[in-house]
């Protein structure tokens, strides 16, 4: 039998009894009751955030340097700046009969025909913070601090408690502000910290003794000041799912730095050693782990960092490091789909949407000081299961690139559509797996153009 | 076989218990009980039912929980590989760095249960060792000795509990008091699986302090 939290609590029910018969029932209770939750679709996410503002003329939305020319950058309001990067000349490339990429797109051209761009949105700010977490919120932040939830929390909500970890990120921002408390990321910074969260540590209790303190605490939790307090409640959830965890024997699949030969493999396969687990080579790898064992539905990591190239960082290192984080979502996409989904006959990239974003993108002019500058316009793209693949939605304006409405159903411009925002694909993800109500208060009908 | 004792020792929850004289009325607290440093300043709350809660509790965060840990085990830091590790894992537990982050993530979530859970078993196996070797400035074995069993000094041990309830939790309590009973039974219980291990006893009753909700609630 697959290790899944639900395993755990229905054992831990079958004792229920005589947890009941001192209060101990009830919590377990409240976390089975989650799995009342409707399981709607064998369906898996990974959020990639490219850190600190893509320029999305080099990668998803380029324009033809033969005709966005530096002598008509005043009247168009675009520089491609192609010719800014050392070696010969630089022009997007051509993917298809519908399709145009920048030329720091790097591998994922390889699966275009799986992956839906969106261009031309509009995200209302220009400050990193409230970038990214109106992305991950579909809400605008108030001031900095962001308001709802974010999309991976309210996706592990829908599809319930199964996985041992609902839902987990590692260095990427998350939220709950209005889901259930399973659905809470569990927020690593490398894979060591998720090694430490699945291993017993170093000077656990004896087993029988274990048992005897998580009565005690199985006790305390059901009386008194704890049955009017959410944060003890919740605390004390946290507490079963963190047990949970360290029963199941899950952290051998997460020993990267192990010698074997599949561990081997797997550093190859995403590029970095033993001793580098805290780079997004390795949460690559721990949300391929993740997602293909079963452990988690919604995993979320940083593909690509140091984006924020105001200076000559711009022409110096930000088309290679935007490159390398689409070479990693390639790298990722390849390994799902080289694994077959549980017996089916199709591959675990049929079943796993991989979005790609970042907090907005970079003025499409370039500044006095050879960069660029934080831009209100954006771009993103889905991967995989069940995304319309080899289309791009919408699109900017050739004139200073500036986010245009659309219909959401086609994707086709618009004037009396709307301009597409985070909002609109959040809300399309959860229309995917049939949640139909705006469960996560977005307010906006769904982008529906991006799926089949 | 434990089942049925736990479900038989176990005492109700505190509510319906009836308020015992000494809630109303706290007496003057050992002093020995008491941790040293800025701790002291104040006197514990008493808790019953003339308690007033005006808010609900909040989770410590890393610093405050850091400093609570070494202040009550009298000065054991949580080290692994020579590392501090409230340090190490500082980002993981949501600590902010001022650059990227400017405000500490408070919930009790899963991974802080977990790293708690470690510090806590690293905790009290280091002040089991230390005054196992050194009694004479006891933290945790207070009124208590490792050699004493419920058998031959139920008394200190009920007032070892007593103390370690003040000094984790300021709770104060006196011996016989209910609020006791739950600990009692786990440092029993403990024993009982344990061929009477009292070292096993004790530090079942050290990690369930630390991992309880009123040490690192407030």
């Amino acid at each position: 039998m697959a290790p899944s939290r639900r395993n755990i609590l229905t054992s831990a029910l079958s004792f229920g009894g005589g947890l009941a018969a001192f209060g101990g029932l009830r919590p377990l209770v409240r976390l089975a009751s989650a799995t009342t939750q409707p399981n709607l679709a064998d369906k898996y996410y990974i959020f990639c955030y490219f850190a600190g503002g893509w320029d999305v003329l080099l990668g998803l939305d380029p324009r033809d340097p033969d005709l966005f020319t530096a002598e008509k950058r005043l009247e168009t309001g675009i520089d491609p700046g192609y010719d800014r990067f050392v070696g010969p000349q630089l022009y997007p490339v051509s993917l298809g009969d519908s399709v145009t990429v920048g030329p720091f797109y790097g591998s994922m051209a390889n699966w275009i025909d799986r992956t839906a761009i969106v261009r031309g949105m509009s995200m209302d700010t220009l400050t990193h913070e409230a970038g990214l977490r109106r992305f991950l919120t579909g809400q605008p932040p108030s001031g900095l601090l962001a308001r709802g939830s974010s999309m991976n929390t309210a996706l592990a909500a829908q599809l319930g408690i199964d996985a041992p970890i609902p839902n987990l990120t590692m260095n990427c921002e998350t939220y709950n502000a209005d889901q259930p408390a399973y659905a809470s990321a569990l927020q690593v910074k490398s894979v060591d910290d998720l090694l430490r969260v699945l291993r017993p540590g170093d000077f656990d209790l004896e087993p029988n003794a274990r048992a005897r303190v998580e009565e005690l605490l199985a006790h305390q939790e059901a009386c008194g000041i704890s049955q009017t307090s959410p944060t003890r409640l919740d605390a004390y959830d946290f507490r079963l799912g963190a047990r949970d965890l360290v029963q199941q024997n899950l952290d051998e699949l997460f020993d990267f730095a192990a010698g074997s030969a599949e561990m081997t493999d797997l550093r190859a396969r995403y590029g970095f050693t033993g001793t580098s687990l805290a780079t997004a080579n390795a949460a690559a790898a721990m949300a391929a782990t993740a997602i293909t064992s079963g452990i988690t539905r919604c995993c979320s990591i940083t593909v690509a960092t140091s984006l924020d190239t105001h200076y000559d960082d711009w022409w110096r290192f930000h088309g290679t490091r935007q490159q390398a984080g689409f070479d990693l979502v390639a790298a990722l996409a390849d390994d799902l789909s080289s694994r077959e989904y549980q017996g089916t006959g199709t591959s675990w990239l049929d079943h796993t949407v991989i979005v790609g974003f970042s907090e907005f993108s970079r003025t499409p002019l370039i500044n006095a000081n050879t960069g660029r500058d934080h831009w209100l316009g954006n771009a993103c793209f889905l991967l995989g299961g069940g995304i319309r693949g080899g289309q791009v939605i919408g699109a900017s304006s050739d004139e200073g690139m500036q986010p245009q409405a659309i219909d959401l159903e086609t994707g086709a411009l618009d004037p009396a559509g709307e301009i597409p925002k985070p909002e609109h694909v959040f809300r399309a993800l959860l229309d995917d797996i049939g949640v139909t109500d705006d469960v996560a208060d977005l307010r906006v009908e769904p982008l529906r153009a991006l799926f089949s | 076989m434990i089942a049925p004792l736990a479900l038989a020792a176990l005492v109700a929850c505190e509510p319906d218990t009836p308020p015992s004289p000494q809630r109303t009325e706290p007496p003057a607290p050992p002093a020995h009980a008491l941790p040293t440093g800025s701790v002291t300043d104040t006197l514990p709350v008493p808790v019953g039912e003339d308690a007033v809660v005006a808010r609900t509790p909040r989770r410590m965060h890393v610093d405050q929980l850091q400093a609570s840990m070494e202040q009550v085990s009298g000065g054991i830091v949580w080290i692994e590989d020579g590392d501090v590790m409230f340090d190490t894992l500082a980002a993981t537990l949501g600590k902010p760095d001022w650059i990227t982050a400017t405000t500490e993530d408070k919930t009790p979530g899963l991974l802080f249960q977990k790293f708690l859970d470690d510090a806590a078993t690293y905790t009290c196996e280091q002040m089991l060792e230390r005054e196992s070797a050194d009694p004479l400035d006891p933290a945790l074995l207070v009124e208590a000795t490792l050699a004493d069993t419920w058998d031959s000094n139920p008394l200190a041990i009920e007032a070892n509990l007593a103390a370690a309830l003040l000094r984790w939790h300021g709770r104060q309590v006196s011996v016989g008091d209910p609020q006791l009973e739950p600990w009692t039974f786990l440092f029993a219980s403990t024993l009982l699986v344990s061929d009477g291990d009292t070292w096993a006893g004790w530090r079942a009753v050290c990690v369930g302090l630390f991992t309880h909700p009123d040490f690192y609630t407030y």
